[in-house]
C-alpha cells in the first residue's frame, strides 16, 4: 500500500496533485501544527505585470493558531471566500481555459481552514481524475508525534508498505525509521510544469488554479503523469 | 495429530546452558536449605529493578498479588480504580480484594489499551487512582496523558506490565513509568520464574510494606505483625529461574520482535485481517501478536480451523472483556452495549503464536494457515 502525506494546503501547487496521483492512500496531515507563512491558508495566483503574482490569504487571527493542530483553525472572516472567487476572476476571465465552476467553488465557504481546503482538494481531484483514498490524520486516532516518527506512525497504523514523500523532505527526513519499520521510502521527482502563462513572463509553482485555467484540466492531468518517484 | 506438528501459542524457553546454570543453582540452594527468602530472590529484585529502572523490585509469587498489594498500599477501601475491561480478569478482582470498587473504562480501537478520554469521563470524586495495563506487550501509548490526568485529579497510576517485560516507551520501561508497576513470570509470559510476580516502584516505602504483606505482615526490624498479610513470597527456585530468564530477557525481545516483523509483513499480502498498531516509539515486548481480523470473519470459527486444519494454536486478549463477565455483570449490572469498543473490537481479535522457538517454516505456515482459513470463515 503506498502512502503520501501533506498538509492540507489551500488551493495547492501542481507537484502536491503530483504525488497525490502516485499513491493509493493520501493523508491530509490536519493534526499538524499550524504555521503561519506556510501554504495552508494562502497560496499565489498570477497578475497582471510581469512576473506578478499576489498572495489570496485566508485569514485565521494573529498568532491565536500558531501550533494548533491545522484541523483546529478556523478562517476569521466569512466574507473571504467570496473575496477571493472575484480575485481570481477578475485576473483569469480572459484566461483560455477559465472556468467558473472552479472559482465558484472557491466561493463557497466552510468554518474551519482544513475543511475548506478538503473540500477544494477534493474537487481539484475529482476534475484532474486523480483518485487516491483520502484519510485525515486526525481522525486516525493515533497519539500525535512530530517529525519523521509521526510519518512512521501514521503510515504504519495505515498499513503501508511504501511512503511516497516530497524531495524537499529528504534533508530531514530520518530514513532509518522507515528501514526499521520495513517501509520502503521514495521521493517524487517533480519537474514544474511549463505552460503559456497569459499574463506577460512565467512564475513556476504557483496554485494549481493557475495551470488550469491556462491549460486546461486535461491537460493538467497530463502533465502531472511525468512525475517520476525514486527509492530512497 | 502429533504433538511435534503442533504450534503452540505460547511456551517458555530454556536453553541447555540455561538449564544447566538453573540446576546448579538449584541443587546448591537445595543442599544449604535457604529455600525461601534468601539469596536468589534478593539478587533477582536487585537485577530486576536494575533493568527496569526503578528504585525497588519486591518479588512475590504472582503477579495478582502484586497489583493487590500496590492497590492495598493506596488504601482503596471505598473508593473507585478506573481499570480497562480489556485484561485479564485478575486485575479487576484485585480491586475488589483490595477493598475498592473496580470502574471499567473502554479502550482505543487501534491499540487494545485503555482510552484516556473514556477514563476522564469515569472519574468521580471517589476515584483513588488508574490501572494501565500494557496489553499483550504493548505499552499503552497514551500512557503520557494518563499520568496527566492522574496529577490534574491527584490519582496514583499503577502499570498492570505482566505483558510488558522490557517493553518501552521513548527509551523508558514498562514499569517504571507510574507509581508502581506489576508483572507477572506465569510461564506463558515473555521471561518466568515457574510462577511468581514484582512491584517495580522508586517509593520505598510502599517497597517496605510490599515486603512486610508478603510476610503475614510481619515488620522485619521489629518481628511483630504491624498490618494484614499473607503468604506471597516468592521461593528461592522461582528466584534462580527468574534470575537466569532475565539475563536472556533482551535475546527473547529480539528474537520476539523478528517474529512480528515476519508476521507483519506476511500479513500486508493477505486480506481481512490487519496487525494492532505499535508506534514508533514504542518497543513492544509481543507477549503476544494480536490480529484484527474483518467483520464478516467469525473469529471461532477461524481459531477452529486453524487449529483442526493446520494444527496452529491461537489465543485472544480478552474476550469477553471484563465487565460481560457473569460475575461482574452480577456485581455491578454491566450489560452489553456499556463499553462499545471493547465489545465491536475484542471479538474480532485473535492472537497468532507468538514464543521464541518460532521457526520461519512455523511462522510460514501461520500465515498460510491463517489465509486459507480466513477464507473458510468467512464463507463459512
Amino acid at each position: 500500500m503506498k502512502i503520501a502525506i501533506h498538509q492540507p494546503n489551500y488551493l495547492p501547487y501542481p507537484g502536491f496533485f503530483a504525488k497525490a496521483s502516485l499513491c493509493e492512500i493520501f493523508v491530509l496531515y490536519d493534526s499538524a501544527q499550524f504555521t503561519r507563512g506556510d501554504f495552508m491558508n494562502r497560496n499565489r495566483i498570477r497578475t497582471f505585470s510581469h512576473n506578478g503574482c499576489m498572495w489570496l490569504t485566508l485569514p485565521v487571527g494573529k498568532k491565536k493558531y500558531e501550533g494548533v493542530p491545522i484541523s483546529e483553525v478556523r478562517i476569521k472572516d466569512d466574507a473571504i471566500f467570496k473575496q477571493h472567487r472575484k480575485t481570481i476572476e477578475t485576473m483569469y476571465s480572459r484566461a483560455p481555459f477559465f472556468n467558473k465552476e472552479l472559482c465558484d467553488s472557491v466561493g463557497i465557504g466552510h468554518e474551519f481552514l482544513c475543511e475548506h481546503n478538503t473540500f477544494l482538494i477534493g474537487y481539484i481531484f475529482e476534475k484532474l481524475g486523480v483518485k487516491p483514498k483520502v484519510v485525515h490524520a486526525s481522525k486516525l486516532d493515533i497519539p500525535i508525534r512530530r517529525g519523521t516518527a509521526g510519518i512512521v506512525d501514521i503510515v504504519k497504523v495505515l498499513n503501508g508498505t511504501e511512503y511516497i514523500s516530497g524531495l524537499g523532505a529528504k534533508t530531514y527526513l530520518e530514513e532509518e525509521l522507515f528501514k526499521k519499520e520495513s517501509i520502503d521510502l521514495s521521493y517524487i521527482e517533480f519537474q514544474p510544469i511549463r505552460y503559456a502563462q497569459m499574463h506577460p513572463g512565467f512564475v513556476e509553482n504557483l496554485s494549481i488554479i493557475d495551470a488550469v485555467f491556462n491549460m486546461g484540466w486535461k491537460e493538467v492531468a497530463s502533465a502531472l503523469k511525468n512525475t517520476s518517484i525514486k527509492a530512497a | 495429530m502429533s504433538e511435534k506438528n503442533e504450534i503452540m501459542s505460547s511456551r517458555p524457553f530454556f536453553d541447555n546452558a540455561g538449564i544447566e546454570k538453573i540446576l546448579s543453582d538449584i541443587r546448591k540452594t537445595l543442599k544449604n536449605g535457604v529455600l525461601t527468602d534468601g539469596p536468589y530472590v534478593k539478587k533477582f529484585e536487585e537485577a530486576f529493578a536494575k533493568y527496569i529502572g526503578t528504585a525497588e523490585a519486591v518479588a512475590l509469587n504472582s503477579g495478582t498479588c502484586s497489583l493487590e498489594i500496590a492497590l492495598r498500599y493506596f488504601d482503596i477501601r471505598g473508593r473507585e480504580v478506573v481499570v480497562p475491561t480489556n485484561t485479564f480478569i485478575a486485575s479487576g478482582n484485585t480491586v475488589l480484594f483490595a477493598g475498592g470498587k473496580p470502574i471499567l473504562a473502554d479502550i482505543k480501537e487501534k491499540t487494545l489499551c485503555i482510552d484516556p478520554d473514556d477514563v476522564q469521563k469515569r472519574i468521580t470524586s471517589k476515584t483513588k487512582g488508574i490501572m494501565v495495563v500494557h496489553i499483550a506487550g504493548l505499552v499503552c501509548p497514551e500512557i503520557y496523558e494518563l499520568k496527566e490526568i492522574c496529577h490534574d485529579h491527584g490519582l496514583f497510576l499503577i502499570e498492570d506490565a505482566a505483558h510488558a517485560h522490557g517493553a518501552m516507551i521513548d527509551g523508558k520501561k514498562a514499569g517504571s513509568l507510574g507509581d508502581a508497576g506489576s508483572f507477572s513470570f506465569y510461564p506463558t509470559k515473555v521471561m518466568t520464574s515457574c510462577e511468581g510476580g514484582m512491584i517495580t516502584t522508586d517509593d520505598h516505602k510502599l517497597a517496605k510494606i510490599a515486603r512486610s504483606v508478603r510476610a503475614h505482615g510481619i515488620d522485619k526490624e521489629t518481628g511483630q505483625a504491624v498490618r494484614l498479610g499473607y503468604n506471597w513470597r516468592m521461593h528461592e527456585l522461582s528466584a534462580i529461574v527468574g534470575l537466569r530468564q532475565l539475563e536472556q530477557l533482551e535475546t527473547f525481545i529480539k528474537k520476539r520482535e523478528e517474529i512480528a516483523m515476519k508476521y507483519e509483513k506476511g500479513l500486508r499480502r493477505i486480506k481481512g485481517v490487519k496487525p494492532i498498531f505499535t508506534p514508533s516509539n514504542i518497543r513492544n515486548s509481543y507477549y503476544k501478536y494480536p490480529v484484527l481480523v474483518d467483520d464478516e470473519v467469525d473469529p471461532v470459527q477461524l481459531a477452529a480451523f486453524m487449529k483442526s486444519k493446520f494444527h496452529i494454536n491461537t489465543g485472544n486478549v480478552y474476550y469477553p472483556p471484563c465487565h460481560l463477565h457473569p460475575l461482574y455483570k452480577e456485581m455491578f449490572g454491566y450489560r452489553e452495549g456499556d463499553l462499545p469498543v471493547s465489545e465491536r473490537v475484542l471479538r474480532r481479535v485473535i492472537t497468532l503464536p507468538m514464543h521464541v522457538q518460532l521457526t520461519a517454516s512455523e511462522i510460514n505456515r501461520v500465515l498460510k494457515g491463517l489465509d486459507v482459513c480466513l477464507q473458510k470463515a468467512c464463507n463459512s
